[in-house]
């Protein structure tokens, strides 16, 4: 077995990429490998795919400021700074490599998430809302097909930065996990607002 | 529009991306250094554009050119036209995200009849004038090219010119030129243009051929010119990209796409591109060998398609899977070789699409008799047919999907149950195989009979056949059902007739009409060629309003001396030709293929067989 060395890609999705589902953005990072001859790890077996571990993935409509992309390599990279430059030069626009760390990390039980309103609310709304005894939200299973539950306990907070943007933290991972867009749902109707006119990004992961 | 106009409301679509650009390998121009700006259309979905290699030749032979900048407009789906109507979006680049109404050119490419009413709908989308008389000084070019120009009547109203045969020459001439009057002032840059574009080979203007309402079949050719269709020079010199798009989502073919061959050897008598992409060229191996790198290199895909309309015809098809390997093998790149002959199908070949596609076959008997496959000059023989089946169960493939047509000219009733009959014996080759070679875990053998719907099209030995009618057609659609009913492991599935028939009648038409796809667009017609979308009422009242009757134009045999629409250009391929071939299809003689005898299609000096040929003698 050969030795396999781990490194963390940090990248923003602005721009079009917002707009692409998960898998696009495996798609767009697979290919980039292969232009930029990064000596990255396969899996085995009959169809071999690069080993590209996504911790919290990103759904269709939401961007990122620091997203999370572990990998492993079959060779360690003499300089990462350089190694970063060249991965970055075959990436289509709007997403890019921030920082590159080597080693092993823990997980992340937070994401911080900047969300822009379509209107000015004001902070009486927000009170009101998250005043409420039962904050409904509603999820798909696959399974179960629609799922009503109390979003209230699983905010961590929410805050008003401006008239048009909250900032809203809210639990990731396998434990307790909670999509922007369940939030986003849950908030548009209560205020009445259209979902699809809200902007949300996920600013950073919190331990 | 900005970026952040026509993100507003874009996630209540279905695939976002695909109207917000941005793709690896997209070209993005400085406006201030750009003199030309051209909006390159297809007239289909994103999905279906992007996998069109015409698209990627053009997209970098114009942007190449560091004062042209070429951009795309594809026909957006039901939810986002909805979206781009009610928040007054026009039609974009999507490169620039700038009205393409605004541009210098907007050039759509014909690739299939069933698209015309998608393009008058992008045009309507793009808020230019629909029809070519009403457009005036600072209204875009408009101009098409692609396969579907070899007939393009009945798009006549629309276009202000049309642009024949291979695009890669004459695409730059035309540029060139309008760049050069738009240089001297642009008070008349229209009219100065359009007058002046006619004097350039290959371009089918609406002023160079008598525009006279009336004549719709006889029509009068003023200079005795006839505009003929282009062909390039050299297939290896010629301009092949590299540096192509690599879209975000998943397109219809996701991969990187070598042509490595342009026309055909072959003169099956119903198809269409084997006679009008003539002569036949080969690009030799190291072009090929090249390119492929440097294609897979940029783009990053994991798997190459050598293409072209029958690829194992390459005269050195091994020396060329040899010369690839190399390259393909040590970067985990699939070869996939679309487009193969039943009796090319040798074991090296299998072996190699077998690396790629491990699932199913497609073959294309196209139909189900000796006699039937000699008339239309098919030239396998069932022989080949099981041979191939053979090694394909031999290499553990189970399903096989075979193409047949339905309606073809001289079919009898016998010729459509021996679809069925021949079916049921590749099954039993198959359970024969199985028994031999003891397979242990193998799935059960599955047949997809896939029945088309024949159309006579121009250009080819049946432009002078009838297209058979309906009950013809749902009466042998039964028949077939019928015949398979018993069997399990066979499937059959058809086209709609109605859609078949529509495309005969505009692959066939004439300038009349024009007004025809206009009102059927009125009447909300639009991606006819979609199932879910086609709506044949609208048609039947579009003809019926212009007092037009469809069944003239495809129920009919003509004979040798009628003017067809399309007569009057100039396509290399001799009507007398043709007749013969009509003729000798009749009795069920079939044709040499080009290498084996020469067939005077009329191509002369423009074409190298011969010139191969001698090549392979030396060797």
């Amino acid at each position: 077995m050969l030795n396999k060395f781990s490194y963390r890609i940090i990248f923003s999705k602005t721009k079009t990429t917002v707009y692409i589902s998960h898998l696009d953005v495996m798609r767009t990072f697979t290919r980039a490998f292969r232009r930029s001859s990064t000596p990255i790890y396969y899996t085995e077996g009959f169809t071999k795919r690069p080993l590209l571990v996504f911790p919290y993935p990103l759904s269709l409509g939401v961007g990122g400021e620091n997203e999370i992309l572990d990998i492993k390599t079959y060779v360690e990279f003499d300089d990462v700074n350089d190694y970063m430059k060249r991965l970055n030069s075959v990436l289509a626009d709007g997403i890019e490599v921030r920082k590159i760390l080597s080693g092993d990390f823990p997980q992340d039980s937070y994401a911080v998430y900047d969300i822009e309103l379509p209107d000015a609310i004001t902070f009486e709304t927000l009170q009101r809302f998250l005043a409420q005894d039962f904050i409904k939200a509603t999820k798909f299973s696959k399974k179960r097909g629609d799922i009503t539950f109390d979003l209230k306990p699983l905010l961590r907070s929410v805050e008003l930065i401006s008239e048009k943007n909250l900032k809203v933290i809210l639990p990731v991972g396998e434990v307790s996990n909670v999509n922007v867009n369940v939030f986003i749902k849950a908030f548009s109707d209560f205020c009445k607002l259209n979902p699809n006119e809200f902007y949300a990004k996920r600013i950073e992961f919190l331990p | 529009m900005k970026f952040n106009d026509l993100k507003k409301n874009i996630l209540s679509v279905k695939s976002p991306a695909k109207y917000l650009g941005g793709e690896y390998g997209s070209v993005v121009k400085d406006i201030s250094k750009i003199n030309v700006r051209f909006a390159f259309c297809f007239p289909d979905t994103y999905e279906i554009g992007m996998s069109h290699l015409g698209l990627r030749i053009l997209y970098g032979l114009i942007n190449k050119r560091e004062d042209f900048w070429c951009e795309r407009a594809f026909a957006p789906s039901e939810d986002y036209e909805a979206l781009m109507r009610e928040q007054n979006i026009k039609l974009y680049g999507l490169e620039s995200y700038d009205d393409i109404k605004d541009f210098d050119f907007i050039g759509f490419t014909l690739q299939y009849e069933l698209s015309y009413t998608n393009i008058i709908n992008m045009l309507d989308l793009a808020g230019v004038p629909i029809h070519a008389k009403d457009r005036k000084e600072g209204d875009p070019i408009i101009i098409a090219g692609g396969p579907c120009c070899c007939n393009p009547e009945p798009l006549f109203d629309f276009f202000d010119f049309f642009v024949l045969g291979e695009g890669e020459e004459v695409t730059l001439e035309i540029l060139d030129l309008y760049k050069e009057i738009k240089n001297n002032g642009i008070d008349n840059l229209r009219s100065d243009f359009l007058n002046a574009v006619s004097k350039i080979n290959g371009v089918y203007c609406n002023k160079s051929v008598a525009n006279d309402e009336n004549m719709t079949n006889n029509m009068c050719i003023s200079d005795k010119l006839l505009p003929e269709k282009r062909i390039i020079s050299d297939i290896n010199s010629s301009y092949y990209p590299k540096e192509t798009i690599v879209p975000f989502n998943e397109i219809v073919h996701d991969r990187a796409v070598e042509e490595v061959i342009r026309g055909c050897i072959r003169g099956c008598r119903f198809c269409q591109a084997g006679y009008i992409y003539r002569p036949y060229r080969e690009k030799d191996i190291p072009t090929i060998d090249k390119q492929v790198k440097s294609l897979c290199d940029f783009t990053g895909y994991e798997t190459v398609s050598l293409s072209s309309l029958s690829t194992a015809d390459y005269s050195k098809i091994e020396e060329l899977l040899h010369a690839l390997n190399e390259y393909t093998e040590s970067n985990n790149i699939g070869m996939s070789l679309p487009s193969m002959r039943i009796d090319s199908f040798s074991d090296e070949l299998i072996a190699e699409l077998m690396k790629v596609r491990k699932s199913g076959l497609t073959f294309a008997p196209e139909a189900g008799t000796q006699r039937l496959r000699d008339v239309i000059n098919k030239n396998i023989s069932e022989e080949d047919i099981f041979k191939a089946c053979e090694s394909a169960f031999t290499y553990g493939i189970s399903n096989i999907k075979l193409y047949f047509m339905l309606g073809l000219p001289t079919e009898t009733d016998e010729d459509v149950i021996e679809i069925a009959k021949l079916s049921e014996r590749i099954l039993s080759l198959y359970n024969s195989i199985a028994k031999s070679e003891h397979f242990a875990n193998s799935k059960p053998p599955h047949i997809s009979i896939s029945a088309s719907t024949f159309i006579p099209k121009p250009f080819t030995p049946f432009q002078f056949a009838p297209q058979a009618s309906e009950e013809e057609i749902r009466h042998k659609q039964q028949l077939l059902k019928d015949a398979v009913r018993k069997n399990r492991k066979i499937d059959v599935s058809y086209n709609d007739y109605r859609m078949s028939f529509l495309e005969a009648v505009f692959a066939r038409g004439d300038r009349k009409l024009s007004s025809v796809i206009y009102t059927a667009w009125k009447k909300g017609s639009k991606f006819d060629g979609w199932d879910d979308h086609f709506k044949w009422n609208s048609w039947v009242e579009a003809f019926e309003e212009n007092d037009i009757n469809p069944h003239d134009y495809v129920n009919r045999e003509y004979d040798r001396d009628y003017i067809f629409p399309w007569d009057h250009l100039n396509f290399f391929i001799d009507k007398d030709f043709l007749w013969n071939e009509w003729e000798k299809a009749k009795c069920g003689v079939t044709t040499p293929n080009c290498r084996e005898a020469c067939s005077k299609c009329g191509l002369g000096k423009k074409c190298n067989i011969h010139k191969m040929n001698r090549c392979k003698d030396v060797e």
